[in-house]
């Protein structure tokens, strides 16, 4: 109880001085307004007119998605794994998050390289790798049948745990991220209040640590299950007959039978279906809902309100389970002992003890398994065979040697780097200000916008692709690099304005009252005080925009034309024709940008959080 | 501000862009034609069977664009009235489609020499396309198997001929897996149309947990067989034919093989139709069909082909005269065909969904 006093004075403060901010703060969203509006919003309402069939209105397509059973199941089992998804990205990006937070720069830096490196091998070949890690003769079977602990293979692919453990690996940044740029803002001094006032490190966890966490939770929840509603190429890899997507129906109906009219119908169903389960969502946690969660407005101090509902409830129950295995532990080692003198002694030390070991070896396991796949690439790409196997035969390097030698190669490259860039650029700046904005600023509405600026994830792109077509004809942007940029940044920027707006929830506003009251303008003070505290959101939502741009195929496919053929383009088309190693080299050359850019980005996430410390002195001993 | 700069830059490509597009447009159908010409080794064959020696001999230059055929781009380009290629290569349901909704400007038969339209097979010649190419599904297995299959009944008596087994899946409607499992049923050749598809889907029943995968496209059925994560089922010949020229123990069943045809056609709205037109009468003369069969492992749709090429060779292609009879000819036009108000294309796509959940 009396630990929650502290942030809730704090939060109600802050939630005064927010009102208190002037509503030109709004204009902020503006550019991401216009923007979406053009290039998504325009097209979307295009094909939503296709989809009722314009002028005629008519449901018929709407009808016949719910009336054929098909299509409901497969929503179903698509929404389920997506769930089961989000809920074992949180179990497992927890720790992994909590780990980076509290150890030293130079772990950080390398623990950074092992869970971004992965996300820059084309999803195409990492589920190979997979593949080739989970088969009856992979890494995974050989070792528990070394072990002992099996008599025959165990069938790890091609069935659901395939799919899940692939989707896991292809989710788990998008988890762990968000949740590092939260806890990097909370005020460690809660929780050492917490202990001085006597919580054990259990209950100090749960109840102050967790909470102030949340918004770190819900923005990783939403992103890992709006991706994973429209992720579907990785379980047709790794999946058997039953593992099928809603997208993946979505797309043959309009990639094969150019049946649009019902492609958009469904995709509108499936938007519409989202966004109120996350209405719902929020219903069930409390006040605020939601984006009361995701802005921070609730969670930290309300938990008083939501201690009353749904979520709040189970975690309550959960925690008093583990308070009391606690209890009954210390009672265990009481009795051994058989002094009466310890027992005042705190259990905490005890269970630190405990988790710890469990903990590090839990965030070990899971950063082995996000790098796996990289280190069968790694080999993969010097095999002297002609195709994607593992062990390889033999070495050699002319699968380098051939992708240097083939101007298309590199010319993609080129491409896709000028478009990434590109559209990291337009993205951050567009998703921040647009989440600075909706954060600083409760206004009435502020639910349905941050709806609409998180919906491009979950609308699939063969939707957008389509509805974008016409338009870059007319506009004249078909074929051309600012065209590329423009329409991946449309996902870009929701990924943005989600990890930003996670970051900026546990942010404390009163700095910028702070800089103010110095004399520091509203610029100086975004760019001196708020900036570099939420760099590490920012950065996460650069990284995310980066990946989203790198990867894309389907808006690319569509409106690439034929002069700027981008890298998973090039690599698609190849993979139609043949798996040679060539994509794997391609993988390992990409490995080398990334250990690059984040060695700059950390150096300068090092160098930033060194200032802030000294900056922050009138917030001594945050950290 | 600065931001905001860089997003007024990327306005300033754009409308820089229009007017590149414009200037394009307005100059086109000048001494060139614009081919799809695929990618990796079939791209490779293509340009050097066709493209070059046509550039050669017309002096028309071909612009090549290393890309597949969506039948979805093919519609945007109707609907925006501009297509992006004068020839694409298109597979048989979905230009027997394309052509019902008027999207492919006919073929020019009456420019053909007459030897070359003869030697073309009666499956090549379509109104809205000529053939390019035969490939076919095969029963495919590893050599060292103690007892090989050699129909597609075989493949289904998992326990007479054992081993792990791969399927193709129906994602795509067509393809083959009502085909086979027909014909694994019993059915005779000449009856497969129309599928029965209540027939098939009991008989793709009794396979259906001796499957390990069921894939989607040729470089997931090729995967399994690199990996040995299957021993046998069925996969693209040319996909089989790139495991065995890189020295892995495979064979070829070509008894009872679904033989396919891709054609090159022309998609209304081509910029330069005429050259279009050239093109198709250059790809469908022998010489440079045998000359693309010495490249990649794909048949000839012009029979007087195999008389510039040696025997070893073409025995091996999916249209050799002693395989063709053998094999059976997906019948494209059958999916493209209505059933009360769906294409049987449609159809099938329905089908294979309510089945893989069943």
């Amino acid at each position: 109880m009396t630990v929650a006093e502290a942030p809730s004075m704090k939060s109600a403060e802050r939630r005064t001085t927010a009102l208190r901010s002037a509503p030109y703060v709004l204009l902020l969203t503006l550019p991401a307004l216009v923007f979406l509006g053009a290039f998504y919003l325009l097209p979307l309402a295009k094909l939503v007119a296709t989809s009722l069939e314009a002028p005629d209105l008519s449901l018929e397509q709407y009808k016949a998605f719910f009336t054929d059973d098909v299509y409901l199941r497969v929503l179903v089992k698509t929404f389920r794994l997506a769930i089961v998804t989000t809920v074992l990205c949180v179990l497992l990006g927890y720790p992994v998050a909590y780990f980076l937070n509290n150890t030293t720069p130079g772990l950080r830096k390398f623990c950074f390289l092992l869970i971004v490196i992965p996300y820059l091998t084309s999803f195409l070949v990492r589920a190979y790798a997979l593949i080739i890690l989970l088969s009856d003769r992979g890494v995974v079977n050989g070792l528990l049948l070394w072990l002992g602990a099996i008599e025959e293979p165990f069938r790890l692919v091609y069935n659901s745990i395939g799919v899940q453990v692939g989707m896991v690996h292809v989710m788990l940044p998008f988890m762990i991220l968000p949740l590092y740029g939260t806890m990097y803002n909370i005020d460690r001094r809660l929780t050492q209040a917490a202990y001085s006032l006597g919580a054990g490190p259990v209950s100090s966890f749960l109840r102050v640590y967790l909470p102030l966490s949340m918004p770190g939770v819900v923005s990783g929840s939403i992103l890992v299950l709006v991706l994973s509603i429209g992720f579907y190429i990785t379980p047709a890899l790794l999946g058997g007959l039953g593992d099928v997507m809603l997208v993946n129906l979505i797309d043959v109906q309009a990639m094969q039978l150019g049946n649009w009219e019902f492609a958009a119908a469904a995709s509108i169903i499936l938007l519409i279906l989202t966004l109120l389960g996350f209405v719902l969502l929020g219903a069930l946690m409390g006040e605020g809902g939601l984006v009361g969660l995701l802005t921070g407005e609730v969670s930290q101090s309300d938990s008083r309100i939501s201690r009353a509902r749904g979520l709040g409830i189970l975690l309550r129950s959960l925690g008093e389970l583990l308070r009391l295995s606690v209890l009954l532990r210390a009672v265990a080692v009481l009795r051994r002992k058989g002094a009466a003198g310890v027992l005042y002694r705190r259990p905490g030390p005890d269970l630190t003890r405990l988790i710890q070991p469990v903990s590090l070896v839990v965030v070990a396991l899971v950063l082995a398994f996000l790098i796996s796949p990289s280190f069968i690439v790694l080999p993969m790409s010097f095999s002297s065979a002609e195709f994607i196997t593992f062990p390889p035969p033999g070495w050699s390097t002319k699968w380098y040697v051939a992708f240097f030698s083939q101007a298309d190669w590199v010319q993609s490259l080129f491409n896709s780097i000028q478009v990434a860039f590109g559209s990291v650029l337009l993205s951050t700046v567009l998703g921040t200000l647009a989440a600075y904005a909706v954060v600083r600023r409760p206004f009435a509405g502020r639910t349905i916008a941050v709806l609409f600026f998180i919906s491009p994830i979950v609308v699939p792109p063969i939707i957008v692709g389509i509805g974008l077509y016409g338009y870059y004809v007319s506009w004249g942007l078909f074929g051309t690099l600012p065209g590329l940029i423009l329409a991946h940044s449309i996902g870009g920027t929701a990924l943005c304005f989600l990890s930003v707006a996670a970051t900026l929830a546990r942010f404390d506003f009163r700095l910028e009252q702070a800089s103010m009251s110095l004399g520091a303008g509203p610029i100086m003070t975004f760019a001196k005080v708020t900036l570099p505290l939420i760099k590490p959101g920012i950065a996460a939502g650069a990284l995310f925009s980066f990946i989203n741009s790198f990867d894309e195929l389907v808006i690319t496919m569509l409106i690439v034309g034929i002069r700027h053929e981008t890298l998973p383009i090039k690599i698609w088309n190849n993979l139609r024709n043949e798996i040679d190693p060539v994509i794997a080299a391609v993988s390992v050359l990409l490995i080398l940008l990334p250990v690059l850019w984040l060695l700059l980005l950390t150096a300068s996430q090092y160098l930033s959080r060194t200032e802030s410390t000294k900056s922050g002195a009138a917030d001594a001993g945050v950290r | 501000m600065l931001r905001r700069l860089k997003t007024f830059r990327a306005a300033a490509w754009a409308a820089a862009a229009v007017t590149f597009l414009a200037t394009g447009l307005a100059k086109a159908d000048n001494g060139e034609v614009v081919v799809h010409v695929g990618t990796g080794d079939w791209a490779e064959a293509n340009i050097k069977a066709y493209v070059e020696p046509f550039e050669e001999e017309t002096g028309i230059k071909v612009v090549r664009v290393e890309d597949w055929f969506a039948y979805s781009e093919l519609k945007l380009w109707q609907e925006s009235g501009r297509a992006e290629v004068d020839v694409t290569s298109i597979f048989v349901t979905d230009g027997s489609l394309a052509h019902t909704k008027g999207w492919l400007i006919p073929v020019d038969y009456a420019g053909f020499s007459v030897e070359t339209k003869d030697g073309l097979t009666d499956a090549a010649k379509k109104p809205w396309g000529v053939g390019a190419l035969y490939y076919a599904v095969t029963l495919s297995y590893f050599s060292d198997l103690e007892k090989a299959p050699s129909t597609w009944a075989e493949l289904w008596d998992t326990n007479g001929f054992p081993g792990k087994r791969t399927m193709r899946s129906g994602k795509y409607g067509v393809g083959g897996v009502w085909e086979i499992a027909l014909l694994a049923d019993g059915v005779a050749t000449g009856a497969l149309y129309p599928i029965d598809f209540d027939r098939a889907e009991k008989s793709l029943d009794k396979l259906r947990p001796h499957v390990v995968k069921w894939w989607d496209d040729g470089s997931d059925g090729q995967q399994l067989f690199a990996d040995r994560f299957v021993d046998m089922g069925p996969a693209f010949n040319g996909r089989i034919g790139n495991l065995q020229k890189k020295g892995m123990p495979l064979t070829i069943e070509w008894n009872q093989a679904l033989a396919m045809i891709d054609y090159w056609a022309i998609p209304k709205g081509a910029p330069n139709p005429d050259n279009a037109q050239k093109f198709l009468r250059f790809t469908a003369r022998p010489d440079r069909q045998a000359d693309f069969a010495t490249r990649i492992p794909y048949g000839p749709t012009n029979l007087d082909a195999y008389k510039h090429l040696d025997e070893k060779l073409a025995s091996q292609l999916p249209s050799h005269p002693s395989i063709l009879n053998r094999m059976i000819t997906v019948d494209g036009d059958w999916y493209a065909g209505t059933t009360g108000e769906k294409t049987n294309l449609e159809i099938a796509v329905d089908r294979w969904n309510r089945w893989r959940l069943r």
